[in-house]
């Protein structure tokens, strides 16, 4: 997991690591002849700026060698830092860097020394509108301190990779290749599926006139003096094959088309970005340090995940070597879907688009393993994908499995439905017709697949052959709740779109056909008690009750993100569900290896107690909280990125089943307020808790679609302005109103 | 101009304003007053005057104490305002260099 500070625009990934210190003899200043043993501790003299970028992958389809890759590195070495002290800030506002580095001794490093308390600034930003990171270099005006700075550019070697350096004017390029070759040296020869190829361009650009380095031999680009006078600014430009035809020459080729006036509308535009992003949606809690953690993660994602085609993988934009776990691919078994979880709640929808897109470029492989491995229709998904249809789960040849060939399945047949839970989760949050048909292909081929898997027993649908968890084989369970609750979800969802798109009517009976006689839900009465039980026969039978361990899996299909059960759903259901996580064991909770993004919206979507929900949610960061605002998790650095903001949204704001309700999950008498959080049918709502009582709501409607609210002030008549002046009275516990498009309404108790 | 009436507040802020706390309140009636506003469209001074008239009126809204909070209409500006301010106060703290990064 990385725990360095984070910069970002949704493709670029930029991560800061210092030293790690080190020993080193040198001439004893006091004993001239005499060599003194020097110990530097780890800290700011060394500056390690690591580039990645969600478009260069290698390509080389056995497992795990299809796997983003890194890039390379900027390293920063300013020797009179040694023992330094270290500060550094991770600006959420202006999604920049800011360190502060201050020597703690006199240095004899050129020019000519620097004194004890010198102090070199840094400030850095990935722009966020273009591929371009920009570090600036300043000593305070009124400190008059000159540091030397070595830099050194260099591309991530191995791995089947070719890599090449270079100088520039004032710089240096490197460059790293995934080349197709015959001639492979990893065990597994097979070809990648195409090239890539990712280049960097350095420059440093002088604001005085640069000062040649004493005992240098005149200009080098490798060695910069950073004085009062002369903040020096260092541009590096990323490019990859997926951008232009010659990376290096476009890289080459921004950097030198730049100068310092260039950079200010650039930080202007890279500002107002981050400024529309954060207007989106905002709250306050009342608790700082998940307030932190919110915004933390809604940076992330917005750092992470901009670029259409190339959706982050398990470790984002971050990545720093090449054997990133699980091959750092799109994992579909939870780990692909969650990060975005909070985004459609949050009003940040853009920020999902890149979500499809290797969903639906790998529709072809999904209708291939359909029908080589099942006999059937629709599309059938590996549990590991990678964009443009790459194939990053193959074993060699030599290495099958029982049911699936060399692939890895992993014994789930849910990994498609599991992907459209998002979908359907996005659409009900916008009614974004465009967007329906982008997916209807993939959703209703999906339902193809489910059309033909299950079996028609006794009046009931069943699915057999199936497994709960990760079983490496075909012996599946009959009726596990992670795939009755993706087959659920998936029909009621594609009902409500093929309508919505007018499509597909004559199919439409069937899906209803099967969404009504679809087997129910498995529960178990122990000691007078319903209790969960993840399947209805087979291995994962057993598992009942809380103590079950990974209950997050039962978790995805029925409640999260598979949206089967919230406060208005069946009463004994609710109820098992409801008595499931409270009587969870404090592992299941805490330091869960990939639950957290689960189990915690999980339960509040259930209605869990809230004042446990927010002291479960404190522990959880202060032991799992890093201080780039990740939150540690196993299965994937990214994955948890939701668990906070999926969280505390549905502790203020529900809106399962199109109802929508204020405050449900919150205790009464703490204070919190929200602006423009996102519910399922379109609106943006606005509402503030103070003093136990809920103040005058805003609902603006995006599509003009009839709202349901719970009523926030029970037993009293409720005022709606509307946005034309004209105002109503509505009663009851439910109020039930119509909305026009663009309609900005605001309700009043009486 | 004046805006519409259902963007009436014309604390039109630079990028310090959200300091000095404008930008984080409404008024309650300020949408009506912005109408009034709109019968002199043409007329600089008058528009001048009103934003002055609308800044005392915020005002005395404020020593009032009266409800200046959350669900008032407000301009896209005061809200991506206001959400900085909060944001800005979120700022991560390194006081020591993270030990490699692995993935």
């Amino acid at each position: 997991m990385i725990d360095g500070p984070l910069l970002g625009n949704g493709d670029l990934g930029v991560t800061v690591s210092g030293s790690s210190g080190h020993v080193f003899d040198r001439e004893n200043p006091h004993a001239p002849g005499s060599v003194e043993l020097v110990t530097v501790k780890p800290g700011p003299d060394l500056q390690r700026y690591w580039l990645s970028k969600n478009d260069f992958w290698k390509t080389k389809a056995i497992y795990p060698n299809a796997h983003p890759a890194p890039i390379g590195y900027l390293d920063i070495s300013t020797p009179a830092l040694a023992n330094g002290e270290y500060l550094s800030e991770q600006a959420l506002d202006t999604a920049e860097l800011r360190s502060r580095f201050t020597t703690t001794e006199r240095m004899t490093d050129p020019p000519p020394f620097t004194r004890a308390g010198a102090t070199l600034q840094i400030r850095s930003w990935v722009a966020a509108t273009r591929n371009l990171l920009v570090i600036e270099l300043s000593s305070p005006l009124d400190q008059g301190d000159s540091f030397g700075v070595d830099l050194k550019l260099a591309p991530i070697t191995g791995n089947e990779s070719e890599t090449a350096t270079g100088n520039l004017p004032g710089g240096a390029w490197a460059t790293r290749k995934f080349a197709s070759t015959t001639e492979s040296l990893a065990l597994e020869q097979a070809p990648l599926k195409w090239d890539s190829l990712a280049a960097v361009a350095m420059r440093v650009l002088h604001h005085g006139q640069p000062r040649l380095p004493v005992g240098g031999n005149g200009w080098s680009a490798d060695r910069v003096i950073v004085s009062p006078e002369n903040p020096v600014t260092i541009v590096l430009a990323i490019v990859t094959q997926e951008e232009a035809a010659d990376p290096l020459a476009e890289a080459k080729q921004q950097v030198a088309e730049l100068n310092l006036a260039d950079l200010e509308p650039l930080r202007d535009a890279h500002r107002q970005w981050w400024r529309a992003f954060w207007s989106r949606s905002y709250l306050e809690l009342g608790e700082p340090k998940i307030e932190q953690y919110y915004y933390g993660s809604q940076y992330i994602l917005g750092c992470a995940s901009r670029n259409p085609d190339y959706p982050p993988g398990l470790w984002a934009n971050w990545i720093t070597a090449d054997g990133v776990a699980w091959g750092g691919d799109y994992h579909l078994n939870y780990n692909h879907e969650v990060p975005w979880l909070a985004a459609y709640s949050s009003n940040r929808v853009e920020l999902t688009d890149p979500y499809d897109a290797p969903l639906l470029a790998y529709m072809d492989v999904g209708r291939a393993n359909a029908r080589r491995l099942l006999g059937i229709e629709g599309i059938y998904y590996d549990v590991g994908i990678g964009p443009k249809g790459l194939e990053t789960v193959l074993t060699p040849p030599d290495v099958v499995i029982p049911g699936e060939g060399n692939r890895l399945i992993l014994g789930q047949k849910s990994h498609a439905a599991f992907a459209a839970s998002n979908m359907i989760m996005r659409f009900r949050h916008t009614y974004d017709l465009d967007y329906a048909r982008k997916v209807y292909p993939y959703l209703s081929e999906v339902a193809l697949f489910w059309e033909q898997f299950l079996k028609l027993e006794s009046g009931r649908y069943v699915i057999r052959g199936d497994s709960l968890g990760e079983t490496g084989g075909n012996n599946g369970d009959t009726n596990n709740n992670l795939a009755l609750g993706m087959v659920r979800n998936l029909f009621a969802g594609l009902i409500e779109i093929s309508r919505e798109l007018n499509l597909d009517p004559d199919r439409r009976e069937k899906w209803e056909l099967i969404l009504a006689k679809l087997s129910p839900f498995p529960l178990a009465e122990v000691d007078g008690v319903w209790r969960v039980q993840s399947a209805e026969a087979g291995p994962s039978a057993s598992r009942i009750g809380p103590t079950r361990f990974n209950t997050r899996v039962d978790m995805h299909g029925l409640v999260w993100p598979a949206t089967n059960v919230g406060l208005s759903s069946e009463s004994r259901l609710l109820k098992a569900l409801q008595q499931d996580a409270a009587d969870w064991p404090e592992t299941e909770w805490i330091l869960h290896f990939g639950g957290f993004n689960t189990t915690f919206p999980a339960a509040a979507r259930l209605g869990h107690d809230p004042k446990d929900l927010l002291a479960k949610l404190r522990r959880q960061l202060d032991v799992a909280g890093l201080p780039n605002l990740f939150v540690l998790g196993g299965g994937g650095g990214f994955e948890n990125v939701s668990g906070v903001p999926a969280t505390i949204n549905e502790m203020l704001l529900q809106s399962h089943a199109g109802v929508i309700r204020l405050f449900a999950v919150w205790p009464r008498e703490k204070n919190a307020r929200f602006v423009r959080l996102r519910t399922v049918g379109a609106f943006l709502v606005s509402a503030e808790l103070r003093d136990q009582q809920v103040t005058p709501v805003t609902i603006e409607s995006e599509r003009g679609r009839n709202c349901i609210l719970d009523n926030p002030w029970p037993g009293q008549t409720v005022s709606l302005q509307r946005g034309d002046g004209a105002v109503e009275r509505l009663t009851g516990d439910t109020l039930r109103f119509g909305t026009r498009p663009g309609e900005r309404l605001r309700l009043t108790p009486q | 101009m004046l805006p519409s009436g259902d963007r009436n507040v014309e604390f039109e802020p630079d990028s310090g304003s959200s300091e000095i706390g404008f930008t984080l309140i409404d008024l309650k009636s300020a949408g009506s007053f912005a109408n009034r506003g709109m019968e002199f469209e043409n007329n600089r001074r008058s528009i001048l005057l009103g934003r002055i008239l609308r800044g005392v009126l915020f005002l005395l809204c404020l020593l009032a104490g009266a409800d200046v909070s959350l669900g008032q209409e407000r301009t896209d500006e005061a809200l991506a305002a206001e959400a900085m301010e909060i944001v800005g106060r979120q700022t991560a703290v390194f006081t020591k260099p993270p030990q490699g990064v692995p993935s």
